[in-house]
């Protein structure tokens, strides 16, 4: 059965990211980080995710009957006919923000733009695995690094190499950069966006709104450390922003409850944006260990085009 | 209330510097990176609220305990209100101007003095300024106002007068509406002052040792009166002086013929050498070499040195130590020509021996001093005026009817300064006496001539005419007989007549008159050998001598006594003593008087109204100018403030427990130990609170001695710890930090998501 990969809590220890920073190899934790990742999924009692399932699509007549999804049409009234893996090879496209707030962290976490490298590394070799073409595109104001998605030997190679040695991007507008990549990508895929997302929602949503007019399937994992969500600071300090170097004096401990409540409904905002446009979004901290981030992906990448959800229906997790 | 001192005030200022950290802190100084200050910009509060001091109990216990050091260390007081009644004070700051203030830097010393009790005196505190020493000089009455009073202490002089006390406190009690009560008299005057009132007198002065007179062990102070002792003599060492000089002021020879006697004074502890000179006229006549003794008076004599003719201005002088002005005397000798002795004979005897100026002349010619020159024997037919006029004294025998023309003639005489003398005889024209010259004298011939045998009796022995003849083993005056005399009367409202002999019966003998400047003796027997056996005695001669130098002063013979005051002007005056400026009064309105320093006086402090008298404040030579000419009037220093040494404290202290009143609790209650009073004495007006352990008499009165110093400092230590206290739970409760100076607390719990982190 499939269940949501939200529901799916199995704890992968190796999979903690201050675990993985010990790695130096990208490869070879990309590949420690999947290889257990999936041994872990196949010792889970709450194994029922094929990941041969790709998708589904509408019934047209003459459609192979056993495909029918007949819970779905018993649910809704709508056929649906699933397709597996193999009847498609999904383009991915690793979205990879390198601007300088990716840089940031509060020790002992690790950088924004570490963590998204070992997720990206990690989802480029799972797609890898699966015999999806994978593609990365670095960015801050505009693209820094473009590799097209190819499925070819040495393409995982060719990825990880370039998530190793990702340049030091300046200022964001990521709305900027993802209409830019909504022009270089043509052709239909999935893209997965890996940022911070330090961007008002109102100039995110054209941008969004413009790729999933083109077809393509979104993940947005927005990354943060945990200081920026709780702020835990106490002392007095003048918070230098790392892109601009903007100076703001703050006294935290009289503004810490303002600024979570601020972070809170930021997020709350970017959440129903993405979902208002059927993107998968998930909120990720730089201490969460990857696995969460793992099960987003797969579960997206499991779910067909043309999903109650893509349409607007809420997706209900069923066995 | 007021301060000790104020200067540590300005430790308040620091206040401003927690508070100054404290917001400057808040600005944050600290850079920290942060990924994006987007939402940071959104919120406006944060900003407004640093710049607060948030935890105020704390900033307030802080506050206070800095205000309570500061304020401690100022050490304030006020002054006591007793049962709460009136706060009014009055001073007097009783300032020493005496001689021996002049020693050293005593009298600059007591002026500082002075102005520090003003400027500690309480804010509506009445005060006055006295300065005393012999003489009292209110200079500034009791009033508020504080400028006058300083104004009236830099305006003290000192002067060259000795010192009394006792007249300088019944001066300051006067001021602040007491009396005093007397050992020998009434209770002390009640005070009308307010109840509760507080009244002081700061005594500032060297407390010259001897100068404590008996008459300030007769003073006490009244209740409520408080005697705050001021000592400003810190000087070691001593003095030595010319204490006194006395000599002839009138000779007539060229050469100063008896021996002019100096005292010489050394008033400290050790042995010296000096040498004293003689000047006459700024000329050095003669010097001496002396040793003197420690704290011992010696003598220096001078004799044989020349005179000029007239006034000479004659100054003895030691070498001059820290106080020079008592290191030299003045004196005036006046050398004068001898002028002649007219005697007028008025008797109608045939034979010169009969004649009274037969035996007179005679008498006057023993003494090698009166040449025949001088003694001029005329009738009153054959007498000229101009020879009046330029006798030194005239002797009139049986003198007939004189008629107005002689009468005013020896009016002007004797106002003039002439001596006259007067033997009245059978021959004397009774009714033109009493009309004339008796009137004027106040003396009249009653009943006319007696013949009734007679003595000489109940002669003034102590009058210098008579001085020589005390001793009756050596010169009985009553052995001469009498057969006949002149009855006196003397008219009683006159004054200045003294009778210096009588006859038996009672009649006067021997009258002395003063007119003017002049003398006139009256005698009611003739001086010939008719009517008595006088003229046959061996007094007669010397009781001759003795009358001219009586009336006359300048010539004196063997029998006259040198330094004479009733006869002769003394050679020199002391300070504050009042000196007759006697003339004519058709010469007083002529008369101008120059200062040593060559001011002219006005009537005013040393020159009476009238220009009649003369107090001298300064010393050295005055000038009084005449009709007649310049005459020098030599002035020193007054007797009795060489020693200028300062009594010791045991002493002091029991002359003011005398005192009685507030003085004594003072001077018990801070005294320690017999340490003399020259010590330093910064420390005179330290605060009660912490007497003095240097022997010193502090200064206590009602006004400090409430400070609070003590109980502001407990009170600073229980506000510290109290802040330690409360900063300790700042330090733990974020609600309370302040002034937070460490590092910042950052919460690292590893959630395991996002959600569990924001619960």
């Amino acid at each position: 059965m499939n269940r949501s990969a939200k529901e799916v809590r199995p704890t992968f220890r190796f999979l903690r990211p201050e675990v993985l920073a010990k790695i130096s190899s990208l490869e070879l934790l990309a590949r420690t980080v999947v290889e257990g990742f999936l041994a872990g999924l196949h010792r889970s009692p709450y194994v029922g995710f094929s990941t041969d399932f790709a998708e589904y699509r509408p019934y047209l007549p003459g459609d192979d009957l056993r495909y029918l999804d007949w819970k779905v049409l018993a649910r809704t009234d709508r056929a649906y006919i699933k397709k597996f893996r193999g009847d498609t090879n999904t383009r991915l496209y690793l979205l990879v923000d390198v601007s300088a707030s990716m840089a940031y962290r509060l020790p002992p976490a690790i950088e924004k733009r570490e963590y998204a490298c070992y997720l990206a590394a990690s989802l480029a070799y799972l797609a890898t695995r699966q015999n999806d073409a994978v593609g990365l595109m670095a960015f801050d104001r505009a693209i820094r690094e473009y590799i097209p998605a190819r499925w070819r030997p040495g393409q995982l190679h060719l990825i990880l190499s370039a998530l190793e040695r990702l340049p030091s991007g300046g200022t964001s507008a990521i709305a900027e950069a993802l209409q830019r990549i909504a022009e270089r990508v043509r052709r239909r895929g999935m893209l997965v966006l890996l940022s911070d997302l330090y961007e008002p929602p109102e100039t995110l949503g054209p941008a969004l709104r413009r790729l999933r007019s083109q077809g393509q399937d979104l993940i947005v994992f927005h990354i943060l450390d945990e200081s920026e969500v709780t702020f835990p600071f106490s002392e007095s300090a003048r918070f230098v922003d790392m892109e601009t170097g903007e100076e703001v004096p703050v006294a935290p401990e009289a503004f810490r409850a303002s600024y979570r409540e601020a972070m809170r409904r930021h997020l709350d905002e970017i959440e129903r944006l993405c979902q208002a446009h059927g993107i998968d979004y998930q909120q990720l901290l730089t201490t969460q260990p990857l696995d969460w981030a793992l099960y987003a992906y797969l579960g997206r990448r499991a779910r067909p085009r043309g999903t109650p959800r893509d349409l607007g229906i809420a997706w209900e997790s069923h066995t | 209330m007021s301060f000790l001192s104020p200067w540590f005030l300005l430790g308040a200022l620091a206040l401003i510097v927690p508070i100054l950290i404290h917001l400057r802190q808040r600005e944050p100084q600290s850079r920290l990176p942060f990924a994006s200050v987007l939402l940071l910009r959104r919120l406006p509060e944060p900003v407004q609220r640093r710049r607060r001091v948030h935890h105020w109990i704390l900033f307030l216990v802080r506050s206070l305990a800095v205000l309570a050091l500061v304020l401690a260390f100022a050490r304030p007081y006020w002054r006591g209100q007793g049962d709460g009644g009136s706060s009014e004070t009055a001073m007097v700051l009783l300032v020493d101007t005496s001689f021996s203030m002049r020693y050293g830097a005593r009298f600059s010393r007591a002026q500082e003095k002075a102005e520090e009790v003003l400027a500690r005196a309480p804010a509506g505190a009445r005060v006055g300024v006295v300065g005393f020493s012999t003489a009292i000089r209110v200079q500034a009455p009791l009033s508020s106002d504080r400028e006058k009073a300083r104004a009236a202490v830099r305006a003290l002089r000192p002067t060259f007068r000795a010192t009394d006390y006792a007249r300088g406190i019944r001066a300051a009690l006067a001021l602040l509406g007491h009396s005093d009560g007397t050992a020998s008299g009434g209770p002390p005057a009640i005070s009308a002052s307010p109840k509760g009132a507080e009244k002081l007198i700061y005594l500032i002065s060297d407390f010259q040792r001897s100068e404590w007179r008996t008459e300030v062990f007769d003073l006490r102070l009244p209740r409520g009166v408080r005697l705050v002792p001021v000592p400003v003599a810190s000087e070691e060492g001593g003095n030595r002086a010319i204490l006194d000089v006395r000599a002839l002021s009138r000779v007539v020879q060229p050469r100063y013929p008896e021996r002019l006697s100096v005292r010489v004074g050394n008033f400290q502890d050790a042995r010296m050498r000096a040498t004293v000179r003689l000047f006459v006229n700024d000329r050095l006549v003669q010097e001496q070499a002396v040793a003197l003794e420690p704290d011992a008076i010696t003598m220096v004599e001078f004799t044989d040195f020349p005179l000029d003719p007239g006034f000479n201005r004659v100054r003895v002088e030691l070498d001059p130590d820290r106080l020079p002005e008592d290191d030299r005397f003045v004196l005036v000798i006046r050398r004068q020509m001898p002028k002649p002795i007219l005697v007028l004979d008025g008797s109608s005897a045939r034979t010169p021996s009969e004649r009274a100026s037969f035996y007179v002349q005679n008498a006057l010619l023993a003494d090698e001093t009166f040449g025949p020159d001088r003694v001029l024997v005329r009738t009153f037919a054959e007498a000229r005026a101009e020879e009046i006029a330029d006798a030194e004294a005239l002797l009139l025998v049986d003198p007939p009817s004189l008629g107005p023309t002689w009468d005013a003639a020896l009016r002007e005489f004797v106002t003039r300064g002439g001596g006259l003398i007067l033997a009245l005889g059978s021959q004397t024209d009774v009714r033109a006496f009493n009309a004339g010259l008796g009137s004027w004298l106040g003396v009249r011939i009653e009943g006319g001539y007696s013949e009734t045998p007679s003595l000489l009796t109940a002669i003034e022995t102590d009058h210098p005419i008579f001085r020589p003849f005390a001793d009756p083993r050596r010169a009985n005056l009553s052995r001469a007989r009498f057969y006949g005399y002149t009855r006196l009367a003397l008219e009683p409202a006159e004054g200045a007549a003294l009778v210096l002999a009588r006859f038996h019966d009672g009649w006067p003998a021997l009258v002395e008159i003063a007119r003017g400047r002049g003398k006139v003796l009256v005698l009611a027997f003739g001086l010939d050998a008719r009517r008595s056996t006088l003229p046959l005695t061996p007094l007669y001669a010397p009781l001759v001598h003795q009358m001219l130098a009586s009336v006359g002063g300048a010539a004196q013979g063997p029998y006259t006594v040198s330094g004479s005051r009733g006869g002769s002007p003394p050679s020199a005056f002391r300070v504050g003593e009042t000196v007759a400026l006697q003339g004519a009064e058709s010469e007083m309105p002529g008369i101008v008087v120059y200062a040593p320093d060559g001011e002219r006086l006005q009537p005013g402090e040393e020159l009476s109204e009238k220009g009649q008298y003369l107090t001298p404040e300064r010393v050295g030579f005055y000038r009084v100018r005449r009709m007649s000419g310049d005459e020098p009037i030599a002035v020193n220093v007054e007797a009795g403030g060489s020693d200028v040494r300062p009594m010791e404290e045991a002493e002091l202290a029991r002359v003011l427990a005398s005192l009685g009143g507030d003085a004594a609790s003072d001077v018990s209650a801070s005294k320690q130990g017999g340490a003399v009073l020259s010590v330093s004495d910064e420390h005179a007006l330290e605060s009660p609170l912490r007497p003095s352990d240097r022997g010193e008499i502090a200064i206590s009165s009602a006004s400090e001695e409430r400070a609070a110093w003590r109980t502001l400092l407990v009170a600073a230590l229980l506000l510290l710890l109290s802040e330690i206290v409360l900063a300790e739970r700042a330090r733990g409760d974020p609600a309370w930090r302040f002034l937070s100076g460490g590092p910042g607390r950052r919460r690292r719990r590893g959630a395991s998501s996002l959600r569990e982190v924001e619960k």
